[in-house]
């Protein structure tokens, strides 16, 4: 659609610049026989500056003009146009400057129509262009219904030619197509065709615009009624081939769909001047015999003056052959057929080897077909040998099919080269001695070698010997050369820092702080040995691991905006796990985010209680929103396992002071299913704050990274404080069982009694000895238990207490399961 | 420039080439409590053989094979030390199951001594009525346990290291090797009578591609000897298929244990066939309404045909996995749209007659971020609809509720510019869709027929908006995606949580083929939900748990139906039971419940309903 309305627009103004011409010639005619005039020259210099966008040469000649004393008023409208249209095709064109020029040529009462459509559809089209932009919600129709309305103003002037007017209603149809007016479109074109005492041309122009309407709105019966009509009051001999072709095509097009291609070829060829267009639907077809024949009868030609012909079937049959994906017979043409072609015509052999490289290198289109792209790059090297790119791209095929052995003599090939860099070179070899090779020692060995003495000084780092080392383990194990590999990519992992695990304690504290003022007035964070720090970048880092770099110049975070890095401290008492995390902050922003303005980077944190166990999920948002996420479950209630539940089993908080932000993370006992931790325990746990980029504690490569969770151990985790801790888990336990006795809450061991509801028979056999057993247990739960019935009623059970529902169920699962397999 | 170089020598390399990673760091899992040679493990062995002597002492049991049965769908990941909390000791394996349906058991074994070669012998079961269900309606495997990225039974996100995680049902458990000393698998390669072994977990920088449909790559056609390391549990599956016509009744049997030569012990083994086939699943409390059972990827004939190179045997193993997918309860696969997958649909026996995953046929227009249509765009639109609708009335005879796609994850401006289009295909019955979130309801709900939710199937005030909108299918996906390796998990999202809160569509991302490297992906592990190698596919716990959890919806459309036929009879006692049903699925709470009670449940239920409405049928 773009490009339709583009080639009015050049139609428009090229009409315009002939008019102005024929003008000038009319009104001057006296003085051209005096003193030649300069106008016509300078409205030519202008027209051209503005095809060439060129705004320095429009205004000079502009200026040139209006010093001009033949210029006749309507070339000054034409020239205020031009200079108008050359200062919107600048960059950051200034529109109003624009419209100031276009203004002023209409505002000249001889301005002529051409100038006057070319400023109208200008308009117009800018209008229109408006509603369609690239990106965004779009509401309103309102550039379309300006474009119709300027292109309306214009079909209405006066004078207008019929060629004009016909363009006037094709750009009218146009925008109430996009209203989808499509009836109302349909009947300004239909009214063009009407126009009185249209020439031929006029009337193929109107009724193809038409036509063509019809067809986008597949209309496609009635648009071939009238390409029919058209073709058949044409000069078919005399017709001009695109227009006659376009013709041929489209009622080809049509009788194809509706009656197959066949039918569609029949047509055509009872057509005069149809033989190329019948050819092209036989080639798409893949009919390639008869092709083949013609190419195969043109190369048997001895005429020296034809052998661009010879050379033309070379080429055709090349993209037949690779066409039908066929190696041997693209072997035959290149290298046999081709052969009396290259010693008539030497530069043919570049030629057609440079045909062949284009077909393969970088071909999407034959990734699929690897043997056939391997084929056509040996093929242009058969003919132009030595091209570097072409050699890199066989190399680059035969890794992919696996040809370890093709690969190694083609990178001895390429080292010998002399383009190639000294960085490919190292890497050729690298991937050579992995060919070659069977011991890592000794390969890695000659690899450490091979950069050590690198050509390139450049090359002789670290970095890239862990590169060339990874390359050559990739190429061992491509090979199914695993020891190797994993050698390789051993010796390679020795060059990386040792991280160890990042650990931190988790002491229980008896008098622990128990919000974020008093953690924050605690002694036991002044220790930086007790703070974890997040001070590794989130991601993919080669070179923060490189042990040589990080022995020169420590472990450096890049990107780093200067504050201290966020730091965490994590300590436990008998209600939960507390962690404080310390995020230094510049005054000013802390000062915004206590306003409620600003933001700050959240969390994102994996928690699992044990190796062996679930890892919880929490998103944190930092202040001033502060929401918390937690409905990425990784698994749902169960046995032995709880999600978290915000404000339920933990909670978290923020505090902003002057120039730091804190967080208290609060996580209940009641969530380590697993038990409570015993001294040395370790819970694995990575905090990722969202700051600088991203900042972590463990390392993660990216979310939910679990290997590289770090470790929190617990300590002081004495009998007395784990006995502490049993304590403020057992009132919890003895509420689950209330709830599940409660006939208010639906409570599962309540429920089976109920004649009604229940299973009388499954209460006596099997709840009501588990009613009694736990229930006292439940009862046996008070404010003033001794150590002793704490550690008794705890350790035999608390776990079927808190999970008195679940194992219910399974109860209720085994006893059906029994009933059902056993009595019918 | 050092980049510039290195970049040319990657473009020179290819495939070879990888950029430097983390990946390089030491592998620190050797020493992880899931090897069997750390003292977490050893000191978990020992307890576990305690408490197993105690238990076979006190049931006078005197084999040194010992046999748990365990919930085939836990949350237990079982791992060699990992006490069977769930199981019942030596007790018979029992499965309750319709005519038609497939169903699985589970038992774990527990050596006192290491046994190199156990083989099993599943004997035919029979009832008291003399008829049969054969022992080949049995099919049993053992669970593998691999190795898989860290996130394994938790989660389908991408890691750097392994853990070990069971995961695979195989008939030979040597079809993949684990080296827990380099904490490594290995594919076995077998060809002409010789064994070679391929890493097929390396590292991601270091890998290149492994070729699992090669010949030599496939799992036996029958159970295998399998070995019995010494105080570890093995877990094995028996998933018992009922033929449609077998007589309802209770079949027992057995599977007998041989182990080094001498026979080690007897599983008695009790089935109960109901006396109904389940119907297809449909939407809760919407029974006209199918509920859509299918996944993103997975089942394309052209991605056989690319994988295995060979017509014949492409076909023949997309016969197979379409097959398998029935079984295991995808109805409606997304396949190809061609007349060809078409037809395969309908030979195997897909219900065809809508919904049904389909095309739109549609051009992509390239405004992933808005603008305006053109008058050709729309048009477009409505050629492709009728081409749609053309190609769907000649190879299914209908194009009602051809369920298509268009755009991934859009926002508001995508859905504001395109969704003037989804009326043409709305003509002829076909639904346009989209995955993604809230601008696709906000923007566009009175256009979309149907929609995968980004999010979990427990958002009831997402579903409920979508369903609110009447005739529309409404799934979720990515919290999570498939991937996740847990059984419970897999069938509770993907059934009882999401049909009870309104869910009518299964369309998660992805059924992936392939890789079998875990490590092979950067911010997602592969979501591999059954492995294709040479032979086919091999299932997965995974697997298992898809049908599952379509199961549980067809045993609660059933209890539906049956409850609606009561509803509409005029005895008050009949109507009654079936409010204690519908008072049972109201109080239902499926982020937590038991699904094996939930099942059981709905089953006593089922056969009371049928019950009192024969009893009213002969009064």
């Amino acid at each position: 659609m773009k490009h339709t309305i583009m080639l009015f627009l050049a139609g428009a103004l090229f009409a315009g610049f002939t008019a102005e011409l024929d003008a000038q010639k009319k009104t001057a005619p006296a003085k051209a026989a005096e003193v030649k005039s300069q106008t016509p020259a300078l409205m030519k210099k202008l027209n051209d500056a503005a095809n060439r966008k060129n705004l320095a040469g429009a205004k000079a000649a502009f200026d040139e003009l209006m010093k001009q004393s033949d210029i006749t008023p309507a070339q000054k409208a034409a020239a205020h146009y031009h200079l108008g249209r050359t200062m919107q095709a600048q960059k950051k064109a200034d529109m109003a400057a624009v419209e100031a020029e276009y203004d002023k040529a209409l505002a000249i009462p001889e301005v002529s129509n051409d100038v006057k459509l070319a400023i109208i559809y200008n308009r117009a089209d800018r209008a229109f262009k408006s509603n369609f932009p690239g990106g965004g919600i779009v509401y309103t129709e309102d550039g379309i219904l300006k474009a119709l309305a300027l292109n309306l103003e214009a079909s209405k002037l006066p004078g207008l030619t019929n060629m004009q007017k016909i363009n006037a209603s094709k750009r009218i149809a146009n925008c109430l197509l996009e209203l989808m007016r499509v009836e109302e479109a349909f009947a300004e074109l239909e009214k063009a065709v009407k126009l009185p005492n249209l020439t031929w041309d006029e009337m193929y122009e109107a009724k193809i615009n038409l036509a063509n309407v019809y067809r986008r709105a597949l209309e496609y019966d009635k648009a071939d009624k009238i390409y029919r009509e058209v073709l058949d009051s044409a000069d078919k001999e005399k017709l001009h081939v695109h227009k006659l072709n376009f013709l041929y095509n489209m009622i080809a097009g049509r009788i194809a769909a509706t009656q197959g291609e066949a039918a569609a070829r029949a047509w055509l060829k009872s057509q005069p001047r149809t033989e190329n267009l019948v050819r092209n639907r036989e080639y798409k077809a893949r009919e390639f015999e008869k092709f083949i024949k013609e190419h195969e009868a043109t190369l048997k030609g001895t005429d020296p003056k034809k052998v661009r012909d010879r050379i033309g079937a070379i080429n055709g049959l090349i993209s037949i052959a690779v066409e039908k994906g066929d190696i041997a017979m693209l072997q035959d043409v290149v290298l046999k057929k081709g052969a009396s072609v290259y010693k008539e015509d030497p530069g043919a052999k570049i030629q057609i080897a440079r045909r062949l490289r284009g077909l393969s290198v970088g071909r999407h289109y034959m990734a699929g077909n690897l043997p056939m792209k391997l084929a056509t790059i040996k093929l242009a090297l058969a003919l132009e040998p030595g091209d570097i790119k072409t050699m890199e791209e066989q190399l680059r095929v035969e890794n992919l099919m696996r040809k370890h052995a093709d690969a190694k003599a083609t990178m001895e090939a390429l080292i010998k080269h002399e383009k190639v860099s000294a960085s490919q070179k190292l890497y050729y070899q690298a991937h050579i001695a992995a060919i070659d090779g069977k011991d890592a020692k000794a390969v890695a060995k000659k690899i450490k070698d091979l950069v050590k003495n690198a050509e390139d000084e450049k090359l002789r780092t670290d970095k890239e010997l862990a590169n060339v080392l990874l390359q050559a383990a990739r190429t061992a194990h491509s090979m199914g050369k695993t020891e190797l590999a994993r050698g390789l990519w051993e010796i390679r992992g020795e060059m990386l820092v040792n991280r160890p695990k990042p650990t931190l304690k988790v002491p229980f504290i008896k008098d622990a702080p128990q919000d974020i003022t008093e953690f924050i007035a605690h002694p036991y964070i002044k220790d930086p040995k007790n703070l974890g720090v997040l001070d590794f970048k989130y991601g993919d880092n080669l070179e923060f691991l490189l042990l040589t770099d990080s022995a020169i110049t420590g472990r450096t975070i890049t990107e780093s905006t200067g504050t201290e890095p966020t730091k965490f401290a994590a300590i436990c008492d008998h209600q939960g796990v507390k962690i404080l995390f310390i995020m230094p902050c510049a005054p000013e922003r802390a000062a915004l985010l206590k306003q409620g303005y600003g933001g700050f980077g959240g969390f994102e944190m994996y928690l699992a209680m044990g190796f062996d166990q679930p890892y919880h999920c929490m998103l944190i948002d930092g202040p001033p929103k502060a929401k918390v996420w937690d409905d990425f479950n990784t698994q749902y209630n169960n046995k032995g396992f709880r999600v978290l539940k915000a404000y339920e089993n933990y909670r978290s908080s923020f505090k902003i002071t002057d120039n730091c932000v804190y967080m208290l993370l609060e996580l209940d006992w009641s969530l380590a299913m697993n038990g409570i931790p015993t001294d040395g325990f370790i819970w694995e746990f990575e905090p990722i704050h969202w700051e600088n980029r991203g900042r972590s504690w463990g390392g993660s490569v990216s979310v939910h990274n679990r290997s590289t969770f770090g470790h929190l151990v617990f300590t002081n985790m004495t009998p007395e404080n784990r006995t502490a801790i049993k304590r403020s888990l057992l009132p919890k336990a003895k509420a689950a069982w209330n709830t599940e006795m409660s006939s208010r809450t639906g409570g599962v061991v309540e429920h089976w009694q109920d004649p009604e509801l229940g299973d009388v028979r499954f209460d006596k056999e099997v709840v009501a000895p588990f009613r009694a057993k736990y229930g006292a247990y439940a009862a046996a739960i008070k404010p003033n238990m001794t150590d002793e019935e704490v550690n008794r009623i705890y350790d035999e059970a608390y776990e079927v207490l808190i999970n008195t529902k679940f194992y219910i169920q399974q109860l209720r699962v085994e006893y059906l399961d029994r009933l059902l397999t056993e009595e019918e | 420039m050092k980049k510039c170089l290195s970049l040319a020598s990657a473009l020179a390399l290819g495939a070879f080439m990888a950029v430097g990673t983390l990946q390089g760091a030491p592998n620190a899992a050797k020493l992880n409590p899931d090897n069997p040679a750390s003292p977490e493990f050893k000191k978990n062995a020992a307890a576990n053989r305690a408490r197993v002597e105690q238990l076979a002492k006190e049931a006078g049991v005197k084999s040194d094979i010992l046999h748990f049965t365990v919930r085939p769908m836990s949350e237990i990941m079982r791992l060699g030390d990992v006490y069977p909390t769930d199981g019942q000791f030596n007790a018979p394996l029992r499965a309750v199951a319709a005519q038609g349906e497939y169903e699985p058991m589970s038992f774990q074994l527990f050596a006192l001594n290491g046994k190199k070669d156990v083989t099993f012998k599943i004997s035919d079961l029979r009832d008291n009525k003399g008829n049969i269900l054969p022992a080949k309606e049995l099919d049993m495997k053992v669970v593998k346990i691999w190795y898989q990225n860290g996130n394994r039974w938790n989660s389908y996100f991408a890691d750097v290291d392994l853990r070990l995680v069971p995961e695979l049902l195989l008939k030979d458990e040597n079809m993949v090797k684990v080296d827990t000393d380099q904490v490594a698998n290995y594919a076995r390669i077998r060809k002409d009578g010789k064994d070679t072994f391929v890493w097929i977990s390396a590292p991601k920088a270091l890998e290149t591609g492994f070729n699992a449909a090669q010949k030599g790559f496939e799992d036996a056609a029958e159970l295998q000897s399998v070995k019995l390391d010494k105080d570890q549990f093995k877990q094995f599956f028996v998933t018992v298929h009922v033929p449609e016509k077998q007589a309802p009744g209770i079949y027992t049997g057995t599977i007998t244990i041989n182990a080094d030569g001498k026979n080690a012990g007897v599983i008695p083994v009790k089935v109960r066939v109901l006396p109904f086939e389940l119907p297809l699943p449909a939407t809760y409390q919407k029974l006209d309404q199918p509920v859509v059972c299918s996944v993103m990827g997975g089942f394309y004939l052209s991605t056989f045909r690319n994988i295995y190179k060979d017509e014949k045997l492409a076909m023949d193993r997309y016969i197979k996995a379409m097959k398998n997918a029935k079984a295991h309860g995808m109805f409606h696969p997304a396949v190809n749209q061609t007349a060809e997958s078409l037809q395969i649909l309908k030979d195997l026996g897909f219900p065809t007659d809508g919904p049904i995953m389909g095309s739109n046929f549609m051009p992509w227009f390239a405004r992933n971020f808005g603008g305006k249509l053109t008058f050709d765009n729309m048009m477009a639109a409505k050629a492709a609809a009728k081409k749609a609708h053309d190609f769907y009335m000649k190879h299914l005879g209908h194009s009602k509720n051809i369920l298509t796609s268009y755009g991934d994850e859009q926002g508001a401006a995508f859905v504001v510019t395109h969704r003037n289009f989804h009326k043409y295909f709305e003509e002829y019955g076909i639904r346009v869709g989209c995955a993604g979130h809230h601008a696709l309801f906000y923007k566009g709900a009175h256009t979309y027929g149907v929609h995968p939710m980004g999010g979990a199937p427990d958002s009831i005030d997402r579903i409920k908006r979508w369903r609110d909108m009447g005739d529309i299918w409404v799934g979720f996906y990515a919290s999570q995606h498939t991937g996740s390796e847990n059984p419970a998990f897999l069938r509770r999202q993907n059934g009882m949580l999401g049909y009870l809160n309104g869910a009518n569509l299964l369309d998660n991302y992805e059924f992936a083929i392939g890789p079998w490297n875990d490590l092979d992906s950067v911010l997602y592990k592969p979501m591999v939900v059954s492995y294709l190698n040479y032979g086919g596919y091999v299932d997965t716990l995974q697997w298992e748990a898809y049908r599952e959890a379509v199961d549980d919806m067809r045993y609660c459309t059933l209890l539906q139906q049956e409850i609606q036929k009561a509803l509409a009879s005029n005895d008050i006692e009949y109507k009654t039971e079936a409010r204690k049903a519908l008072r049972f699925l109201a109080i239902i709470k499926p982020r937590e419940d038991d699904l094996d009670s939930i099942r059981s449940e709905m089953i006593v239920y089922i056969l009371k309903l049928r019950k009192m409405a024969n009893a009213q049928k002969k009064g």
